[in-house]
């Protein structure tokens, strides 16, 4: 007993020191200070974190701000997503000065419309727009697909004056697989044992997304020690949880409160980001071709995103996969207000869940929503209906 | 001076027009011709060339908004799990779709929309049109081709020409294979020079708008642009505005105008708000206000190259103004309303087509200041009335034409 509340302990600890580094981009500003690096701004999905470290440059993800939005309204109608319309708060407040430049996905409509905005409002002399094929069946989208990745190359150079070597494309590479490594063992721990509460599981996704790879390793290293060391909680519901970003701390907690754990996500700041390794093909000698040879490899093994058409990349048929393969007992959609591509494929799922009787919820969330007392209700209700089903009642 | 709108006297014709379209939509598939549903933007001369017939599904959403059936029909899909927060248009036609089904057997609730035998929704407008096409492909278990177009970006557009290009290419064998039927290029050649022809007659349609005070406003583009949506590509298109351009010169010798005593002219961005056209051209023409153009009305202006008629598709259709990003998108506003000496412009925060109108708040800043003349923003559904409020949005237009009046 006490040696598990050591444990325990020491798991806290670690997220604890985690979370005063990615609070604030603090782990950021401390790597600039002691390098002197350059740190560059990405979105989710979708940009190859790996292709910017070979620069010598620190990618760094802009995942939008909890904090009441102050400025972002007098530049936008009500209907953008908060993940959007908090992220251009930021940049409005000069929140985001200390990156040298930013990488924008146009991943969905309101991104690419936003990115103007972003633009406009700040002073970075470098804004990439990354295009991204949204078909993803004919062979014109992996052509494109690939001279897009060719183009962020291009341009990153002539931002940076810096032409990567081959050690430098392997050496970025190498960092991000062991991260991602990292970070699907401890999913899969998790899914084995639910140790780990959701608030706590998911600022681990987010410091992968936000601090320098080689110290984020040494966490995720220390947190895969401390949680191999404990027994699994089977009180815990396993779920899986449907959506793109969840910043909504209060959601994460009041799942936690009702003793419903994540356990296998889609969310393009989650799961999406982690899922593969990059895998360089050694038979390709050119180390430009060959890295981008390797992020187009991943990218048309991805999972699906709503915003992507392909005929045998479904959703449902991957949401319901993953519930069998991760032993969950129920699906929380937890969908951002206003970000209808994903929306629309919802009731489509939601029925092929109720047929194989998976309980399912829909949640609409905002970042800056606190947990109201609606949302608990429903909560606590669904984790009833998953319990009592469990117990066979 | 109480407005009076001056009927066209092609009225008749236009009707005539749009009604042979959905006769031949809803006939299509008795005379065994396959039934594509199409995007407003979408190189749709292809289609017209296999005697595949284009059906536009923008179009029903449009025409629930004006006969007020947004509504009732988006709370079908609701009742699904969709939300009543899409575009209207989507709303509508999944509406219909689970509502005919729903209803099978009562015979005055659907049967507006031919069924798809083919989905064919470009992305170069939206996401929202994509979605609502999967989902429809899904439901009658139909193949869906996605025409992607990724917003023009200069330093990509080598290759953005070449991955359309290529697409283009992948479309034509697609069709092909699912109809049956192969693409003459000679025949292609003709539709190009039919479709050519229309939106040069088009858009000296349009031109009747810069007479001061205009021949014809934008509430009558809006009616009058029917045809070269959807029959843009055949003779129809061309015969009904040759017919169209005769009649506004005839206007403009008897010296006929829209708004008798037009005293303001404004520009309006972008789809009109469909169940309330007639509220709108009242308003405005009682207030001796012309509102004269719109990048919306003004989309229709290709020029194709019949001696590449391949190339020339797929560079026109990725040149459609909705495929810009902010800077050249204010350039083209800012050119139709220097062109037509309009007074102010109004841009509506459309809570359906989010994307066109995410931006509209800086553009309308931006424009104010380098043109010097006012703008307002208005917030409305453009079909749906849950999503718009009468009075407070005619009490801000209103005071936005009086401050225009006692400027001038
Ligand atoms: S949450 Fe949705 S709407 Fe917002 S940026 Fe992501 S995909 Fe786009
Ligand atoms: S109104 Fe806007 S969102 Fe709706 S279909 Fe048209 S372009 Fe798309």
């Amino acid at each position: 007993m006490g040696e598990t509340e050591a444990i325990e302990l020491s798991i806290t600890e670690i997220i604890t020191r985690l979370n005063t580094e990615i609070t604030d981009y603090t782990g950021v500003k401390k790597w600039q200070e002691q390098t002197g690096g350059q740190a560059v701004g990405w979105l989710p999905p979708d940009v190859p974190v790996e292709i910017i470290a070979a620069f010598g440059l620190l990618p760094v993800a802009i995942l939008g701000s909890q904090a009441e939005v102050k400025m972002a309204s007098a530049h936008l109608p009500n209907y953008v997503c908060s993940y959007m319309r908090s992220s251009l708060d930021l940049v409005l407040q000069d929140k985001l000065n200390f990156l040298a430049g930013l990488i924008f996905p146009q991943g969905c409509d309101a991104k690419k419309h936003i990115t103007d905005l972003f633009e406009r409002n700040s002073q970075w002399t470098f804004l990439h727009r990354q295009l991204l094929p949204k078909q993803l069946d004919r062979p014109s989208s992996r052509v494109y697909f690939a001279q897009e990745i060719r183009r962020l190359i291009s341009e990153l150079k002539r931002f940076s004056g810096v032409d990567p070597t081959e050690e430098d494309y392997r050496m970025a590479v190498t960092g991000y697989n062991l991260n991602r490594g990292l970070l699907r063992q401890i999913v899969e721990i998790q899914q084995k044992k639910r140790t780990l509460s959701n608030e706590q599981f998911f600022a681990i996704v987010k410091s992968a997304l936000l601090l320098p790879v080689a110290q984020c390793n040494v966490y995720l290293a220390e947190i895969i020690d401390a949680v191999s060391a404990e027994s699994a909680d089977e009180t815990k519901i396993p779920l899986v949880l449907s959506g793109t970003i969840v910043e909504s701390w209060e959601l994460l907690r009041t799942l936690d409160e009702f003793g419903l754990t994540i356990v296998g996500d889609d969310l393009y700041a989650g799961y999406r980001y982690y899922n593969q390794d990059l895998l360089l093909d050694e038979g390709i000698r050119d180390p430009e071709e060959r890295i981008v040879a390797a992020v187009v490899k991943r990218h048309y093994g991805q999972i699906p995103y709503s915003n992507y058409f392909a005929k045998d990349l479904d959703k449902k048929a991957f949401i319901l996969d993953l519930a069998a393969r991760t032993g969950a007992r129920g699906v929380v959609f937890a969908l951002l207000k206003f970000c209808d591509a994903v929306d629309y494929d919802y009731p489509l799922i939601k029925e092929a869940l109720a047929e194989q009787k998976i309980p399912s919820i829909k949640l609409e969330i905002e970042f800056q929503s606190a947990a109201s007392g609606q949302l608990k209700t429903r909560l606590q209700a669904f984790a009833e209906i998953i319990r009592g089903r469990g117990n066979g009642i | 001076m109480a407005f009076k709108k001056i009927d066209f006297k092609t009225k008749g014709f236009l009707k005539k027009t749009m009604e042979d379209y959905n006769t031949q939509a809803m006939n299509a598939h008795a005379q065994g011709i396959p039934v594509a549903w199409v995007t407003a933007v979408f190189p749709v001369e292809l289609l017209y060339a296999m005697d595949i017939f284009p059906y536009y599904p923008e179009n029903f959403g449009a025409a629930s908004g004006t006969h007020r059936r947004t509504e009732e029909l988006s709370l079908i899909a609701e009742r699904r799990g969709y939300s009543n927060q899409y575009c209207s248009y989507a709303k509508a036609g999944l509406g219909l779709m689970y509502g005919n089904a729903e209803q099978a057997g009562k015979e005055d609730f659907g049967g507006e929309m031919p069924q798809p035998d083919l989905l064919l929704p470009s992305n170069i407008q939206c996401t929202p049109l994509g979605k609502w096409f999967e989902i429809t492909a899904k439901y009658y278990n139909k193949p869906l081709f996605l025409m992607d177009s990724p917003q023009i970006e200069a330093s990509s557009w080598e290759s953005q020409k070449a991955y359309f290009l290529q697409q283009i290419h992948e479309l034509v064998a697609f069709l092909e294979t699912s109809t049956g039927r192969k693409l003459d290029l000679d025949r292609l050649c003709e539709v190009l020079n039919l479709s050519t022809q229309a939106c040069d007659l088009w858009n000296q349609v349009l031109l009747f708008a810069k007479n001061k005070p205009a021949r014809i406003t934008y509430w009558d583009a809006c009616i009058l642009m029917g045809p070269i949506v959807c029959w843009r590509g055949r003779p129809e298109a061309v015969h009904y505005y040759t017919e169209l351009v005769k009649e506004l010169e005839e206007r403009a010798a008897s010296d006929l105008v829209a708004v008798e005593g037009e005293k303001i002219r404004l520009y309006w961005d972008h789809i009109p708000i469909w169940p309330k056209m007639r509220y709108f051209a009242e308003f405005f023409g009682n207030r001796q206000t012309s509102i004269v153009c719109s990048l919306y009305t003004h989309s229709w202006a290709y020029k194709f190259d019949a001696a590449h008629p391949l190339e020339t598709l797929a560079e026109s259709y990725m040149r459609e103004f909705v495929n810009y990003r902010f800077d050249q998108r204010v350039e083209k506003k800012i050119k139709l309303m220097r062109e037509y000496e309009v007074d102010g412009f109004i841009f509506n925060l459309n809570d359906s087509c989010k994307p066109n109108s995410l931006a509209l708040i800086e553009k309308k800043n931006v424009i104010s200041e380098r043109l010097g003349i006012p703008g307002m923003l208005l917030e409305a559904d453009m079909c749906d009335p849950r999503f718009f409020a009468e009075g407070p949005i005619q009490n801000r237009m209103e005071s936005f034409l009086e401050m225009i009046g006692s400027k001038k």
